[in-house]
């Protein structure tokens, strides 16, 4: 029997290029907005988005050349944060075999790998749908 | 009124020219046209189609009752925030786009 799936009210698969817009941040305004209300979200992290939380992009990203002294998180803290901010409404998915396919084996351990015969049981345990990205 | 309640809330997060032309706004028309209740939210370069003159099926969408929905912090970001835009345009912040999104009753599509 598999891992049983938390409901939410909101399903959020995120995929593509995460850095070829300004995507990422638009998701994760919306995500945090929605929390801040007592939703309750999950994402799925499908192709290139699973990078978002590799071990590998470090705690901070590299340092501004106009900002020097200003410490800008990774987009794998911020999910770390909202995740710790928000325990019992926010759960992190990353698709096992787009991670295997790209090489991405060191997600920050909070996220939860799934194989993509397990995304039926993931959106099934979800109120709406909402996919972002590639389309 | 940055609200909703029902029907569709439309994110559009595009400007470019698509090789179909700009068929998720035409798709936005089509619905306002059949008399849906629809919010088209513009966000990241999708703001710029809120300028005066810049998107025909923009105000073909009004036209037809729409609601326009865009996002403040996408238009300080391109330096867009004291810029004029179509008076049916209602510049909001996240919040609402969550709300909608929450509502059970409210159909969400990103574009």
């Amino acid at each position: 029997m598999g891992r049983p799936v938390p409901h939410t009210d909101v399903m959020v698969i995120l995929m593509g290029a995460p850095h070829e817009s300004d995507q990422t941040t638009s998701v994760l305004r919306l995500l945090q907005a929605m929390l801040e209300r007592g939703g309750r979200v999950q994402v799925w992290t499908c192709g290139y988005a699973t990078h978002l939380t590799r071990q590998a992009l470090g705690a901070a990203k590299q340092r501004n050349i106009a900002s020097w002294t200003t410490s800008y998180p990774s987009t794998a803290t911020l999910v770390q944060d909202l995740l710790a901010a928000f325990p019992d409404q926010l759960y992190w998915y990353g698709c096992q075999f787009c991670s295997d396919d790209r090489g991405v084996h060191d997600h920050v351990p909070e996220v939860i790998l799934r194989r993509p015969s397990s995304f039926a049981a993931n959106s099934a345990a979800t109120g709406k749908t909402l996919m972002v990205g590639v389309i | 009124m940055t609200t909703v309640r029902e029907g569709f809330l439309l994110i559009e997060s595009q400007a470019a020219a698509l090789p179909d032309g700009p068929g998720f706004r035409r798709d936005a028309v089509t619905q306002a046209r059949l008399g849906h209740p629809v919010v088209l939210f513009l966000i990241q370069d999708a703001v710029t189609l809120a300028v005066p003159g810049r998107s025909p099926e923009l105000e073909a969408f009004i036209g037809a009752g729409g609601r326009v929905w865009v996002d403040d912090f996408s238009l300080a970001q391109r330096g867009l925030e004291n810029t004029g835009l179509l008076p049916a345009a209602h510049r909001t912040d996240m919040g609402a786009v969550a709300e909608a999104v929450l509502d059970p009753a409210v159909k969400v599509v990103w574009h």
